[in-house]
């Protein structure tokens, strides 16, 4: 119990937990695994770059124990983007808007309609030819304060923005 | 307000002509220099041609500055009419601001040096809005930017709290709640976090000795193999006696830092706002609508703690950027003065039944594996052949279990209906206040260990650049707290700024 003594009964509160989160599109799974990717290209270079700033041979064997290890990190990353995704999704309530991603680490965002500042939509090259867009919603929160809504189709975006910017017009 | 009508549009003071003067002047070098720089070094010789040249530019050059600095100071005027101050500046290209007296958020005074010898100050007005309206005089006369103040304030506020100013309708009086002597400021300076000022100074001479090093580098040579010398023969002596030494430079550096910025520190209210007022050299008058504030910090040290005292931030909204700039420090206020701050904004807040809830102790779990890998990790992989390593390594399992386990009891959230505190800290501690209704935005966060032990944390953001983390809360709590905040911020018609 937050309260020990409360007019409003906790349990009549709007619950964000037993939402229906609309899921978003399968296409941005691709980025996910994109991005996963472009990581573990770095990766297979370390071994020599340590080679030549530290002036030694290392062990064959050694490698080898590093490649294996990094092959089965790349694979569980692939698994986790796969598990993770039904997760991701956002969903419109009466006065706010709530994100919720992450397998390893379960986020919820939520931003009340009264607090929005502005809001913006982004498509980076990748997520154009995927067909897909980003929604940010920014408050007066600060540098990290912002909601942004991930693998969303361009429309879908659009009509999100043009109904936030209605609805936030009405707190004024 | 005899002589300060503001329905008439009026000049700034005459006074800070050479304010002007210098503003323009430095706006021009620093468009002209490089043309400036090649005009000097381009020529080998100075004949006397072109020493007369170059009389002639810079003089022509400063006559233009003057002028235009008249012309300037003769077409800025600024009034008041239908409530919105009006600015109408610039004699080529003429330009009007006009702010609406309930959209001004913050007016603030500064006074350098040189506005102290002329006598005149510096007043800005900030607005709210994203859009960047703001208005800046930067030569009135005290009087005249007192009067000013007080009279856009009134109308700031009676936009903001209506209800408040039948009781207090006669005279807006101000009431100090705090003052420091230089004695208390002796103190604050005594106990600041000297590591701050350890940086500051080392970089500082570290700059200098490079400097010293390429000019003297044969000299400090032998100089350092002396040193190095003296070091190995006197041994612990010579070391206690630099660190003792450097340590008292710190302190004395933190004192004079601190009686620089809050000299003559009067913290005072006025209705619906706080002003303060400090400053040896550079003098500030800050004033800070009630409304604006959105959290309130104080925080101490054992030092502090021994000496009873905290010292306080007041965070206030801000547009799109939060700078440093924004919270308002208060040092050396003792528990009363704290209890007056509180009083004024957080009204009851201590009759109000407050509900503690506490990290669940997987947070001191998580908290000291965190301290032990950070210091044990690179120890091991880099020095690996020492048994004094594995030594440290196990001194520092036990001192980070202890500081981890501080810090897990000092963590812990309060709240009420309006209000909540949450506090955290290891040696120091950090209390931070802010009405339910004033967050941003709320976080959620449950990473698969915290989901096992039914435990997760909550992040509140809000304006001003603050973010409150509230560790390891039992999942239902940490639930229900989400729910409650997003209920009372979307529920709330009140203004968070």
């Amino acid at each position: 119990m937050l309260f020990e003594n409360n007019e409003l009964e906790s349990n009549q509160l709007p619950k964000v937990e037993n939402l229906n989160f609309e899921p978003l599109k399968v296409q941005y799974k691709k980025i996910l695994y994109i991005n996963w990717s472009l990581f573990f290209l770095v990766l297979p270079g370390l071994p020599f770059l340590a080679e030549i700033i530290f002036e030694t041979q290392i062990n064959f064997w050694w490698f080898i124990v590093f490649y294996m290890i990094l092959i089965i990190g790349y694979v569980i990353g692939l698994l986790v983007i796969n598990i993770g995704f039904p997760l991701k999704g956002f969903a419109l309530r009466d006065h706010d808007i709530v994100y919720r991603s992450g397998y390893i680490n379960n986020k919820i965002v939520t931003v009340p309609f009264n607090r929005i500042q502005h809001t913006e939509i982004r498509q980076g090259l990748i997520s154009r030819i995927l067909g897909l867009s980003k929604l940010k919603i920014f408050t007066a929160g600060g540098h990290n304060s912002g909601l942004y809504i991930h693998g969303i189709s361009p429309e879908k975006a659009e009509q999100l923005k043009n109904f936030l910017s209605k609805t936030v017009s009405k707190y004024e | 307000m005899n002589n300060n009508d503001f329905d008439i549009p009026q000049r700034q003071s005459w006074r800070g002509l050479i304010l002007f003067f210098s503003v323009s002047l430095k706006n021009i070098i620093k468009t002209i220099w490089p043309i400036a720089i090649l005009f000097l070094f381009k020529q080998n010789s100075f004949d006397v041609n072109r020493l007369l040249y170059l009389y002639l530019f810079v003089g022509s050059i400063i006559i233009l500055i003057a002028a235009n600095t008249v012309l300037y100071f003769m077409n800025f005027y600024f009034y008041i009419s239908n409530n919105e101050l009006i600015v109408e500046k610039g004699f080529l290209k003429k330009s009007k601001i006009t702010i609406p007296l309930d959209k001004i958020q913050t007016i603030n005074t500064k006074q350098n040096i040189m506005q102290q010898l002329l006598k005149v100050v510096t007043l800005e007005i900030d607005t709210a809005g994203s859009s960047k309206k703001e208005a800046r005089f930067i030569s009135l006369t005290k009087e005249t930017a007192n009067n000013l103040q007080s009279h856009l304030s009134k109308f700031a506020k009676n936009n903001s709290q209506q209800s408040e100013l039948n009781e207090e309708f006669e005279l807006p009086q101000r009431k100090t709640i705090l003052r420091l002597s230089v004695a208390d400021l002796f103190k604050v300076g005594f106990s600041e976090n000297h590591l701050k000022s350890l940086l500051v100074i080392y970089l500082f001479l570290s700059g200098i000795y490079q400097q010293i090093r390429d000019i003297f580098r044969n000299a400090v040579d032998v100089a350092s193999q002396q040193a190095g010398g003296f070091i190995e023969n006197s041994g612990t002596i010579f070391i206690t006696i630099m660190v003792i030494i450097s340590l008292l430079i710190l302190i004395a550096f933190s004192i004079f830092m601190v009686i620089l910025k809050y000299y003559d520190l009067n913290f005072s209210r006025q209705d619906g706002a706080f002003i303060m007022k400090s400053g040896l050299l550079n003098k500030k008058d800050i004033l800070i609508p009630y409304s604006k504030i959105q959290i309130i910090t104080w925080s101490s040290n054992p030092i502090r703690k021994f000496m009873d005292f905290v010292s306080v931030h007041i965070i206030q909204a801000s547009n799109d950027n939060l700078n440093k700039k924004q919270a308002i420090i208060i040092p050396g206020c003792n528990k009363v003065h704290l209890e007056n701050i509180h009083n004024e904004i957080f009204t009851n807040y201590q009759t109000s039944e407050w509900t503690t809830h506490k990290s669940h102790p997987a947070f001191f779990i998580r908290l000291w594996i965190i301290r032990i890998l950070v210091l044990a990790i690179p120890l091991i992989l880099m020095i690996p052949e020492f048994w004094e390593t594995y030594f440290f390594v196990g001194v520092w399992v036990v001192i980070s279990g202890f500081l981890s386990y501080i810090s897990y009891t000092k963590r812990w959230l309060k709240i009420t209906k309006k209000f909540m505190q949450i506090s955290k800290g290891c040696v120091g501690q950090e209390f931070s206040m802010m009405f339910n209704y004033k967050i941003q935005m709320i976080k959620f966060n449950q990473s698969i260990f915290q989901k096992r032990r039914k435990t997760a944390s909550i992040s509140i953001y809000a304006s001003g650049g603050k973010k409150l983390y509230i560790p390891y809360l039992q999942q239902d709590v940490a639930m229900e707290l989400y729910n409650y905040l997003l209920y009372t911020t979307e529920s709330s018609h009140e203004k968070w700024m």
